[in-house]
């Protein structure tokens, strides 16, 4: 961590809710989210951006939000795990992550979820393989991650059945 | 009067009025273990999921309290040096900065969770690897906080240090703990039988040397612990510990030099344990920073932090000779461990003497001859992880009985079917053995792996292994004290079952299990069912959630709670109704019943039951000592430490890179007798997580230091976990089994998945090269090295 040489106002939308925060310039959007904005469904894990556990999406991009600055998000749209269900309902992959059992310590799980959100915003239909590699960046300690592509693939199918009907 | 007393939580109580199960029959004659499981045996998903899935679950890097200040850790560089002086004061005069602790703030207490005391929570006039714990602050913020770090000048004299266990038992070795004239801190020395001569029966003999490696658990949420202190100066923990009413409480009291009525543990969701979050130094650590800053302090590894100073998997290097009749009758075992401990001692001790006993009750061994010596080395500490040392032995058995097959011509499923304990055994440690289904997972594997025919057509780089083991369901040798668990269940006015039980998930779906086991027991849905976390004001003792002792002990426990409670609401709706029968009451629909017609929901019947009874709630309060357990001897070992035990085996299949020495594992199959699965998905997922985990320490994890004792790899960059892309496909399989004395028939599973994947990997890697990889992680160098080895006895030939 280096010292901060000064504050900076910037503005963001998170989860559909506007902010206007003034963050110093070494803050990171991790802490940002974890430590101002008491979003702590988004996990400290390693701090490197080698495990996924922090992966938001910024402007519809997964990325390590450990590894972005704050300052760096201003004027951007964050989605977050908190973000995912609306209206009180379960996002499909929040379902499917339930119902196979995609998860055990769930401390990964906001990560995963948001990983596999951004896989199929770009790819609704991805193959084995493709959830593979997309996943690639999140570390589960826990599941094995076989459940995780269950989960992947059943809750494609579940969004494209919404979207026929 | 006796009315109050008997209702009260579990905690205050003395009464006689708690139940026993016993093996054979339930209190009340009850037919649950006979009877079609409503609950029990469905893949219900966890209960605790939504708040996993929704971000909405607190671990404790999560917990935030006002006004909480920011601790961190001040590390040794020197992997052994004396501290001749400490000086803290500019740092305690840094604005900002709350409190500076260094050893002489704590009790000076020397402890462990073994029964060498060999460690202080701060380095008292030494320090013995890089990362050992010298000083520690809290402060406003992060920065403060490190910057009072830069401000502690440590005068160290810097000693001469060793990194392996060769160099640690030399003659002129430094000594690292100068209470013993050498670096070996534990010796295990048994024999069963007469070994001497049964080697003269043996008409085959074979011998392996092989070496294990470190691994860390690598929980993804890093060590954390937050701790305040209350206005009767209390100390309140939020920790994600493994046994937050178990040693971890009794630890803090000790080294802050508080009464233990002082600490009061709340345990937090728990992001991954493994056996990592057993023995947390972070926790006595933040809460003495807490007592001195008379405030709240959060404390939290980072990842390079967490890597570079929390205990690992013990490395050992094994010797193992066996001999055996020509039936493949294995007559003879002699056995040589050396086991690295790093620099202190934790749980060390017992991991040592589990790597040297445990697998010896898997076979009908009747001759045996076992040393094994644990040494320190000045590196990181090791402990407790998945497994507690039985990876390691029965790698190093189930390797050697490959060998041992092979020379007497018989096939590798074959020789173990001739060997496996079976129902009724009482193995070379006097471990009675119960439900075994070990012949059947062995039948189970080779069917569903092909054995037959991958091993008939198997080409040169392509290999089909196996491996089976056996694990415990609890160990009574844990405390001389008491064994088991207990639990409470509380029936509410609106008809909601609250479970409480101190042996607390984590992240196991341990609250699952238990919320299944009511939810069959009172004939109410799992949405009526809450378990609740542990806070130690408010729930029994609790040893925690290790050895494979939940599903069985406590799984047992909340049973028993369960059926008491049902025992009150048949008693009070007796009353209720006129009817002075209890007998024909029954619970239906959320309500109790009578077969003449009487119907009241649960909830009246608690809420009734309450007001009779001057508002104190309708409790049952349930506990399970487990039967036929005593502790295993302190020299010999001798004595049966666990109630039933649970056994697997599994099988992988290889494809070896013959260029790259890279290992690809097409199929792997995992059988396993847990008995009848409480929740087969959450079990399958314990079989699939663990083969992973064991994949990563057979193919990946390992730690390099520099000639400093500098970890090298302490990211996890550097420190390769398997990723997604990495995993074989996986198939489960469970046995039919069912174990009497398991509550609805079940026993655990979680550590015992690990137990047999590094053996089963390196079977199949002989099996594709003709030559053992005998050092593990199988990594490419050492694969390409047993290629080029084979190839050269080729060529000599």
């Amino acid at each position: 961590m280096k010292p901060s040489s000064g504050k900076h106002l910037i503005k963001l939308c998170i989860n559909n809710e506007d902010y206007e925060i003034e963050v110093e310039d070494n803050l990171t959007l991790l802490d940002l989210l974890r430590d101002r904005l008491l979003l702590t469904g988004t996990k400290y894990g390693c701090g490197e951006g080698e495990c996924g556990a922090c992966t938001v999406l910024v402007d519809g991009v997964p990325v390590n939000s450990c590894m972005i600055l704050a300052v760096k998000v201003d004027g951007c749209n964050v989605l977050t795990v908190e973000g995912l269900s609306q209206d009180g309902q379960l996002h499909p992959l929040q379902r499917a992550f339930i119902d196979v059992g995609a998860l055990q310590c769930g401390y990964c799980t906001p990560g995963m979820l948001m990983s596999a959100y951004a896989l199929l915003q770009k790819n609704p239909n991805p193959t084995h393989e493709e959830i593979k590699e997309a996943m690639s960046g999140n570390l589960c300690r826990c599941t094995g991650y076989q459940n995780i592509f269950k989960a992947i693939e059943q809750a494609a199918r579940a969004i494209k059945k919404y979207k026929e009907e | 009067m006796d009315i109050i007393i008997d209702n009260l939580p579990s905690e205050n109580i003395p009464t006689p009025k708690q139940t026993v199960l016993t093996p054979s029959k339930n209190q009340e004659g009850d037919d649950l273990d006979n009877r079609l499981f409503t609950v029990v045996g469905e893949s219900v998903p966890m209960v605790d999921a939504v708040e996993k899935v929704t971000g909405k679950a607190k671990y404790s890097t999560d917990i935030a309290l006002p006004n909480m200040l920011c601790g961190k850790v001040l590390r040794s560089p020197y992997s052994h040096a004396r501290i001749k002086n400490i000086d803290t004061s500019a740092a305690e005069k840094l604005p900002g900065v709350a409190a500076v602790v260094t050893w002489s703030d704590s009790s000076g207490i020397p402890f462990s969770s073994s029964q060498y005391h060999d460690q202080y929570i701060l380095a008292k006039d030494k320090v013995r690897f890089v990362g050992d714990e010298v000083a520690a602050v809290a402060a406003v913020d992060e920065q403060t906080a490190i910057e009072a770090l830069e401000l502690i000048k440590v005068d160290y004299e810097i000693l001469p240090a060793v990194y392996d266990i060769d160099s640690a038992l030399a003659e002129d070795a430094p000594i690292i703990h100068e209470d013993l004239d050498n670096n070996v801190r534990h010796n295990l020395e048994y024999e069963r039988g007469d070994i001497e001569s049964a080697w003269k029966h043996c008409v085959a003999v074979v011998e392996e040397t092989v070496c294990t490696s470190r691994q860390h658990p690598a929980y993804i949420e890093p060590q954390s612990a937050v701790v305040d202190i209350d206005t009767d100066g209390r100390i309140e923990v939020w920790a994600s510990s493994q046994i937050p009413a178990g040693e971890i409480r009794k630890k803090i009291a000790l080294i802050v030099g508080v009464p233990l009525d002082d600490v009061r543990v709340h345990q937090t969701f728990v992001g991954g344990a493994f056996g990592g979050k057993v023995w947390q130094h972070i926790v006595p650590l933040t809460a003495l920073l807490a007592k001195k800053a008379n405030q709240a302090v959060r404390l939290t590894y980072n990842r390079r932090e967490d890597l570079t100073c929390t205990p690992t998997r013990l490395n050992m290097r094994m010797r193992l000779k066996m001999g055996a009749d020509a039936e493949g009758n294995i007559l003879a075992k002699e056995t040589e461990i050396v086991a690295d401990n790093g620099a202190y001692c934790i749980n060390s001790p017992v991991v040592v003497d589990t790597a040297a006993t445990r697998i010896e009750s898997l076979y009908r061994f009747k001759n045996i001859s076992t040393k094994a010596k644990l040494v320190y080395t000045n590196t990181v500490p090791t402990g407790t992880f998945r497994g507690f040392g039985n990876p390691q032995g029965t790698f190093m058995v189930e390797s050697v009985m490959d060998k041992l097959a092979e020379k007497l011509g018989i096939d590798p499923s074959e020789i173990r079917k001739i060997n496996g304990v079976k129902p009724g055994d009482v193995s070379a440690h006097g471990w009675e053995i119960k439900s075994c289904e070990l012949e059947q997972c062995i039948d189970k594997a080779v069917e569903a792996s092909n054995w037959k025919e991958v091993k008939r057509d198997a080409q040169y780089g392509h290999g089909i292994g196996m491996a089976c083991c056996i694990h415990v369901n609890g160990n009574r040798s844990v405390s001389p004290a008491w064994d088991g668990a207990n639990a409470s269940v509380k029936i509410t006015e609106g008809g909601q079952a609250i479970v409480s039980c101190a042996d607390g998930d984590i992240g196991q779906g341990a609250s699952t299990t238990y919320a299944q086991i009511v939810a069959d027991v009172l004939n109410i849905p799992l949405e009526k069912i809450r378990v609740v976390r542990v806070d130690t004001d408010n729930v029994g003792l609790g040893f925690g959630a290790f050895a494979s002792r939940v599903t069985y002990l406590a799984g047992n426990a909340v049973k028993a709670a369960a059926l008491i409670a049902k025992q009150k609401l048949f008693d009070h709706a007796a009353l209720m109704a006129g009817d002075k029968q209890d007998q024909n009451m029954y619970l239906s629909d959320g309500h109790v019943k009578n077969f003449a017609g009487w119907s009241k929901p649960i909830g009246k019947v608690a809420e009734d039951y309450a007001y009779s009874h001057s508002g104190v709630p309708l409790y049952g309060n349930g506990y399970f000592t487990p039967p036929n357990v005593v502790m295993a001897d302190f020299k010999t070992k001798y004595g049966n430490i666990s109630s039933t035990y649970s056994f697997a085996c599994h099988v992988a299949e290889v494809e070896v890179d013959l260029e790259t020495g890279k290992i690809r594992i097409d199929n792997y199959v995992a059988v396993h007798d847990s008995g009848k699965l409480i929740n087969p998905m959450l079990a399958e997922g314990q079989v699939v997580g663990g083969v992973v985990q064991g994949v990563g320490y057979s193919i990946f994890e390992d730690y390099y230091f520099d000639r400093e004792g500098v970890i090298l790899n302490n990211s996890f960059l550097d420190y390769k976990l398997p990723t997604s892309v990495d995993i074989p496909n996986i198939t489960t399989i469970f046995a039919d089994s069912n174990e009497p004395t398991g509550p609805m028939g079940a026993k655990g599973i979680a550590e015992i998945t690990i137990v047999p994947v590094a053996a089963a990997i390196g079977n199949a890697l002989y099996d594709a090269l003709g030559k053992r990889v005998t050092t593990m992680p199988f990594t490419p160098e050492r694969v390409l090295a047993a290629i080029k080895n084979k190839n050269d006895e080729v060529k000599n030939d």
